[in-house]
């Protein structure tokens, strides 16, 4: 045992023996892994968000259906909702894609009655939230503020086209922070009539959100399935009720975000294909330093298996160098440059430079993956050389 | 280089140690920004839980509750649809 210590430590002076190959490779290792670990580390952010974006969601959500697709709801289907037994609140939301500034800036318009705000959410905005009135009151979302250049005060020009009460200017009350979970980034909240006067749809909400206990939750679905439609009185048929529990869009949750996970991995492996190559170059085929240093340890009596356990410490200490530089280098990317270039990759909307804080998290596993890989890497490139070396003769390897 | 084989592994732990460092605090839990988030959500209704930031393109990369049509999503075609590059995927969100 004791001589195998012996025979590891030597892998260490195997790396400071060749500083230039050992630099080489670390350097290959951290470049090839930071973006790898980068990414990552913002889809599990991403995912947590959007566990928490359902866990604190509505009990129940309801939107129309009509032809097979979703349809807006008359807000007189609240009503109907509400009379469901076990039913104990329902809000009408209006949620809607809009366009605003010079440069037709995406934006999500979500309308809420105003008076059912709670109190403390005053915290997420700077300035206050939106009023119910006859002025278009606005909070908008961190990003589109910086991109739009708006601060609490600004007004806007009318950006939408309403032919029964026309248009007007819109006046920003407040600023969402830009520590919320991301989809503030490109919000705009109003009060439920003024989003309805901005999209011009009176009487019309995207969805219900229903408040009820827990262990009725699965009764009142049923019985809002039931309902058979959501506007009964329409001459063009019925709006079919689509429920959802809180279950089961958490349960959809995993398919949504962390695909774009599988598909980055999918790079990586086409990445790591790549740099395994590059490694094999720069840590072991084609340098003869390495057959004849073999060579040399062979000739003083050193054995095949000895020279291996050496190059595995060399190629494992190296690795975990190249590991935890990626690891510090994606945690100083994603904390102190917010996730600068690669947070677009992953958050569809997202600015090269984020105007929110870009969630993220490094789990154990996908970095525990990345060491893994590090050493497959760099003992797929020297080991095969060593080994080659190893097991010829020590004057083949001298020559 | 004797003397320098120590300080190597001394500093490949120190290295490692820093890394683990990293990796537990971004998994220790934040109340401040758990707070934030419920109380965002509260204000706008549960909003969001797509890898995407408006419904300019494909509905369910913002938010599958709102809608789940994505636009890019033409049916099953053998070998795999076309992707969507809003949300990355042939089908991202399973219809409900």
């Amino acid at each position: 045992m004791k001589g195998l210590a012996a025979v590891a430590r030597t892998g260490l002076d195997a790396v400071m023996r060749n500083p230039l190959r050992s630099w080489a490779v670390v350097t290959c290792i951290a470049a090839v892994l930071t973006p790898f670990v980068a990414g990552l580390g913002i889809s599990r952010g991403l995912a947590d968000q959007a566990e928490t974006a359902v866990a604190f969601g509505p009990d129940i959500h309801v939107t129309g259906e009509r032809l097979g697709r979703e349809v807006p709801i008359p807000i007189a289907a609240a009503a109907m909702v509400s009379d469901v037994p076990g039913v104990t609140g329902v809000v009408p939301r209006i949620v809607a894609a809009i366009r605003l500034g010079a440069g037709s800036r995406p934006a999500v318009l979500v309308g809420l009655p105003a008076a059912q705000f709670p109190v403390a959410a005053v915290s997420c905005v700077d300035g206050r939230l939106p009023a119910a009135g006859t002025t278009n009151e606005l909070a908008v979302g961190s990003q589109l503020a910086r991109q739009l250049d708006l601060d609490v005060g600004a007004t806007i020009p009318p950006f939408y086209r309403n032919d029964r009460e026309g248009e007007r200017l819109s006046l920003v009350v407040g600023v969402f922070r830009s520590d919320l979970p991301v989809w503030e980034a490109s919000l705009v909240l109003a009060d439920l009539e003024t989003a309805a006067r901005i999209v011009d749809a009176r009487g019309l909400v995207s969805d219900l959100l229903v408040s009820c206990p827990r262990e009725y939750r699965r009764a009142v679905r049923a019985k809002i399935m039931q309902l058979g439609s959501l506007a009964p009185d329409d001459p063009q048929g019925p709006i079919r009720p689509s429920v959802l529990t809180r279950e089961e869009a958490l349960a959809m949750l995993p398919e949504g975000v962390l695909e774009r996970e599988r598909l980055f991995n999918l790079h990586f492996v086409l990445a790591f294909a790549v740099a395994i190559l590059a490694l094999m170059v720069t840590s072991g085929v084609g340098l003869s330093e390495r057959r004849h240093e073999t060579g040399i340890l062979k000739a003083l009596g050193w054995q095949t298996d000895e020279i291996l356990v050496r190059g595995l410490v060399e190629s494992a200490v190296l690795a975990a160098i190249g590991a935890s530089l990626a690891v510090l280098l994606a945690f100083a990317w994603l904390g102190l440059m917010n996730g600068r270039g690669i947070a677009s990759a992953f958050i569809a909307g997202a600015d090269f430079a984020p105007g929110f804080d870009v969630p993220f998290r490094l789990a154990p596993e996908p970095i525990l993956i990345a060491y893994v890989l590090s050493f497959v890497v760099t003992s797929v490139g020297s080991l095969l050389s060593t080994w080659r070396a190893a097991t010829a003769s020590p004057m083949d390897a001298l020559a | 280089m004797r003397a320098a084989a120590p300080v190597l592994g001394r500093a490949t732990v120190a290295l490692v140690m820093l890394a683990a460092l990293a990796v537990v605090a971004t998994n220790r839990r934040d109340e401040a920004s758990a707070a934030r988030a419920s109380t965002f959500h509260a204000l706008a209704g549960g909003l969001g839980s797509g890898p995407s930031l408006d419904l300019s393109e494909c509905e369910p990369s913002f938010d599958p509750r709102v809608g789940s049509e994505c636009p890019r999503q033409f049916g099953p075609v053998p070998g795999g649809g076309p992707y969507c590059p809003r949300s990355g995927a042939v089908r991202a969100v399973p219809r409900r």
